[in-house]
């Protein structure tokens, strides 16, 4: 198995073994472990967004304790399931792109800010974020499973 | 809070911060491609204008109309590819007229630079 996203992987810190993390790219070719643990989730297709004939760009697992993704956009549609235990999502807008002072393009963390926003939204003290804090997740209404495609 | 049965939908270039507790977090995700995401790539594969440097030997006019016509091919690419590449710029400024300030609207040819 190999990670799918680096920068998304958090660093090797001097942690306990339960500290592990594994972020997964189901979706791989020739990894037959993987296609199997695929075949456990048969309604993973309906996860995909556009019309019924598109082909999703990746499908990925993500397993670990006490982890966190720092503040990052991505540019495909993210249809993400919880299965186990729980994750607080801190979101905010595309137009929060400035304020949030993303690395440059070329860097490997780029997509992710330079920022340090914690779990309420708020960043560090001593860096500015215009607007204060970000949009808490409950903003957001997850969708009940199993979906159903009408 | 994401509770285990539940699902997220994040729009294409939407922050998110994720964090997980102490327990252990098991969760899958679909990437699926975004018109965003096309939409980007046609427009960070249109070429750089030519230096608009003061060292060039450009009058200041010159070098700003060689950015607004930059910008009408980075806005073209975004959101009327098609029309641009069927119709040329006076169909594709019809359909992102909505995107172009007045200024980048105005330029409707490439200027002329020094030989």
């Amino acid at each position: 198995m190999r990670a799918i996203d680096p920068s998304e992987t958090p660093a090797p810190a001097p942690a306990p073994a339960r500290h592990l993390y594994l972020a997964s790219r189901l979706s791989g070719e020739g990894d037959d472990d993987l296609s199997r643990l695929l075949a456990d989730l048969p309604r993973l297709g309906q996860l995909t967004v556009g019309e019924a004939s598109v082909e999703p760009v990746s499908v990925n697992l993500w397993a670990g304790r006490d982890v966190v993704a720092e503040m990052h956009y991505d540019a495909h549609h993210n249809v993400f399931a919880q299965c186990r235990g729980s994750k607080r999502f801190v979101l905010a807008p595309p137009a929060a792109a400035l304020p949030l002072r993303l690395y440059p393009e070329a860097h490997p963390q780029n997509r992710h800010t330079q920022l340090h926003i914690d779990a309420s939204g708020a960043a560090e003290e001593g860096e500015t974020l215009e607007g204060g804090p970000l949009a808490a997740s409950e903003a957001v209404l997850p969708v009940p499973l199993p979906l159903t495609r009408t | 809070m994401l509770q285990p049965g539940e699902v997220l939908y994040l729009p294409p270039y939407v922050f998110h911060r994720v964090g997980g507790g102490e327990e252990l977090s098991l969760s899958v995700n679909v990437f699926s491609e975004s018109v965003e995401h096309l939409a980007a790539g046609r427009m960070a594969a249109v070429g750089l204008p030519p230096s608009v440097q003061p060292a060039a030997g450009l009058a200041a006019g010159t070098r700003t109309r060689l950015l607004a016509c930059w910008l009408r091919h980075v806005i073209f690419a975004a959101v009327a590819p098609e029309e641009w590449a069927v119709g040329g710029p006076a169909q594709a400024a019809t359909v992102a007229a909505a995107f172009l300030s007045p200024q980048v609207r105005a330029c409707s040819k490439e200027p002329q630079l020094p030989a």
